[in-house]
């Protein structure tokens, strides 16, 4: 790589090794929901379905962000990555974290092992956000997207803390309320903390520029950022202190801010160059769609509705999987497939463009993999959110092998692009160098 | 694989990774090559040729070592082919100190040591290139290296500086770069062009401009597409870019090929880009 170390891109090795860990993590989730289909029927506090909700946030989805953030963010930002080495070191501590804590919670062995996954994870964010934050400060340009890039970092060390505190909280049993009461806050300091900012200041740059399009104003933007952060901050301070009844009104500040995010999109979609719409994009677009149904259900979850309790819990459930394996790991399966290949291609190709017939980033893959990919997702999910609403175990079951088949074709093509080996190259007939 | 002066030496060690060992074994000069960092650093930027000339000896006694290997040594057409567009030119090897250098004082010649950079995997490039944008006139740069720095040179030489090799001993070489004085008008003019506007180079180059849109081209075409124009550019001519955005990843290659850029950001989605040597 000879001029990759004057770009500003981290080095393969920082980004790659997140690809390749959170596919597995991906396999491993889809395997472990094989043998959790007598999960669903009850309370969402139950070992496996939190085993299968850590695997999913940080093994598949956070791992797969940060070698994402790390190759997106000098480009966004224009500048180089403050540190490889911490990205590095984040990555050892994210892995380990992950894996224990996945074993931690299947075994439900709540002692000094979990307390170990978590400060490892803790340890992992503190150091993403060192070198988020450190970039940030040497960008040139500052932008609506790096606003939300940073502080989703920010929730993220927030959302790791509050989990922290609940592990210890297993053995020690100091915090005043019962456990699920900090679960609520934790698990949506998470989502909409971490993941929703993050994908929408990553998707308000890249959903764009993969359309050719261009944003008229960020206004929306802006007000969308507003919006999210202000309904996450009035959510945490009434659920710790005052406990109103106006949680469905925080909820409707982030649902007005993910609404005016995908306005953005609309309009930004009709400057757009491009109309042929790729496998990748399309199942962005999906991914997007599916984002709805976590926003009308956390209506229902917000409000005290007097719902009987089975249907509360399935909703409860139905809630908790639109956003890990609906809207976040449909997004993935789609912008893996825009990210990944350039990345690999520019690793590979960038000093014989021009001068040699090079692939092109979309060869490096099988197409027929990822259309199947995107249909055996979509079959999985329905199945899966059907399942659940029914109590019905037969179709919980074929929704995970649909996940199953998923995440093996999805596996598979990104482990393709991984092991690319650079092909014989033929020269152009003016070539001035002749390898 | 065929072989011929300009072929990389990082795609001989593609090819066949025994490629290593039969260069390392021409003499002490190529025992770097044994080493990873060095090898990463210098092979994709060193050609045969390149490599002859750092090791003092001829681009046949390189043939020699690889033939056994399975890599066959440019044939006479190749060569011929290759020859007006060989990177490198033999070089005029000065033996004493251009003029310019001792009539400067020392204050006047920035240093940069590399060594240590080098030892320690540290690739120097865009240390360097910072260092070249401060020499102007009645300066000059020193880099101290363990080696000749042959890819160095080259790209410096598209750019119009001069240049002077001191070899001090096997494992200490000090090189000098300054700009080309009132003698070549040529070479500095090209250097005025750096501290020129947009519109200033445009101007410059009425006329000889090759012009190319890749607003509606997806990634990465338009790199693509750039640096193909870009191998096909006369000497002389610029190539004008109509762009969506400021192409960060095309920066690198541009440097590395010896081309200069001058951008006008008309727009958030509206980048205008003059490329030339």
């Amino acid at each position: 790589m000879s001029t990759a170390t004057a770009s500003n891109s981290p080095s393969k090795w920082v980004v790659l090794p997140h690809y390749a860990f959170a596919a597995l993590a991906f396999v491993a989730l889809s395997i472990l929901l094989l043998f959790s289909t007598d999960a669903f029927s009850g309370h969402y506090f139950h070992p496996k379905l939190l085993t299968l909700t850590h695997v999913a946030a940080l093994g598949w989805a956070t791992m797969l962000i940060f070698g994402a953030i790390y190759q997106l963010l000098p480009v966004v930002l224009e500048c180089k990555l403050y540190s490889d080495k911490l990205a590095t070191i984040a990555f050892g501590f994210l892995g380990v974290g992950a894996i224990v804590l996945a074993w931690c919670f299947w075994h439900f062995e709540l002692g000094w092992l979990m307390h170990l996954a978590a400060c490892s994870l803790v340890i992992s964010f503190i150091l993403f956000n060192i070198n988020v934050i450190q970039t940030a400060r040497l960008a040139p340009k500052w932008t609506i997207e790096s606003d939300f890039i940073v502080t989703s970092a920010i929730w993220l060390l927030v959302t790791g803390i509050v989990g922290l505190i609940m592990v210890l909280n297993f053995t020690m049993a100091f915090l005043p309320v019962e456990h699920t009461h900090y679960l609520k806050l934790h698990a949506h300091i998470g989502m909409a903390g971490w993941f929703l900012l993050l994908i929408i200041g990553v998707g308000a740059k890249l959903i764009p520029m993969f359309l050719l399009a261009h944003a008229e104003s960020t206004k929306k933007l802006n007000w969308s950022y507003n919006l999210i952060n202000a309904g996450l901050v009035f959510f945490i301070f009434d659920h710790l202190f005052f406990h109103t009844s106006l949680v469905p009104v925080y909820a409707g500040l982030v649902v007005a801010g993910v609404v005016l995010f995908l306005l953005f999109i609309y309009d930004t979609s009709k400057t757009r160059q491009r109309h042929d719409v790729d496998l990748g994009m399309k199942q962005t677009f999906v991914a997007l769609g599916l984002l709805l149904l976590p926003l009308v259900l956390v209506f229902i979850v917000s409000s005290r509705v007097a719902l009987p309790q089975q249907l509360l819990s399935a909703v409860y459930l139905v809630y908790g999987i639109s956003v890990f394996l609906g809207f976040i790991s449909a997004i993935i399966l789609g912008q893996t497939f825009k990210t990944l290949p350039f990345i690999i291609w520019m690793h590979a190709y960038e000093d014989y463009v021009g001068r040699f017939k090079t692939p092109l980033p979309k060869d490096l893959y099988n197409h027929t993999l990822q259309r199947l990919q995107n249909y055996s997702y979509l079959v999985g999910y329905a199945l899966l959110i059907t399942g659940v609403l029914l109590r019905n175990q037969q179709l919980i079951l074929a929704g995970a092998i649909g996940f199953t088949i998923t995440s093996l074709l999805y596996t598979a093509n990104v482990f393709q692009l991984l092991l690319h080996k650079v092909q014989e190259l033929k020269p152009f007939t003016y070539g001035s160098t002749s390898v | 694989m065929n072989i011929t002066a300009t072929t990389k030496i990082a795609a001989l060690i593609k090819e066949n990774p025994a490629a290593i060992d039969a260069i390392a074994s021409i003499n002490r000069h190529f025992e770097k090559l044994r080493n990873p960092v060095l090898r990463k650093l210098l092979a994709s930027r060193v050609t045969i040729a390149d490599a002859a000339r750092i090791g003092g000896c001829d681009v046949e006694t390189f043939y020699q070592k690889l033939r056994p290997l399975g890599f066959v040594a440019g044939a006479m057409v190749t060569v011929n082919q290759t020859k007006e567009n060989t990177m490198l030119p033999p070089e005029t090897i000065l033996t004493t100190m251009p003029t310019y250098l001792v009539q400067l004082p020392a204050s006047a010649i920035l240093t940069l040591d590399v060594r240590e950079a080098i030892a320690t995997g540290n690739d120097p490039f865009l240390k360097i290139m910072n260092a070249v944008e401060e020499i102007g006139e009645g300066n000059a740069l020193l880099i101290i290296n363990t080696f000749e720095p042959t890819p160095l040179i080259s790209i410096l030489k598209k750019k119009g500086y001069l240049f002077y090799t001191d070899v001090k001993n096997t494992d200490l070489v000090y090189t000098y770069f300054w700009l080309a004085g009132e003698q070549d008008a040529q070479d500095d003019e090209g250097r005025a062009t750096k501290s020129n506007t947009f519109e200033e180079v445009l101007a410059r180059f009425a006329g000889k401009v090759r012009r190319l849109d890749v607003r509606a081209m997806e990634m990465p075409q338009p790199m693509v597409t750039i640096l193909g124009e870009l191998e096909i550019l006369p000497e002389n001519e610029a190539l004008y870019v109509l762009h969506k955005r400021v192409p960060q990843f095309l920066f690198p290659q541009l440097a590395e090929r010896g081309f200069n850029i001058a951008i006008n950001e008309a727009g958030p989605s509206e980048v205008f880009l003059l490329i030339y040597r």
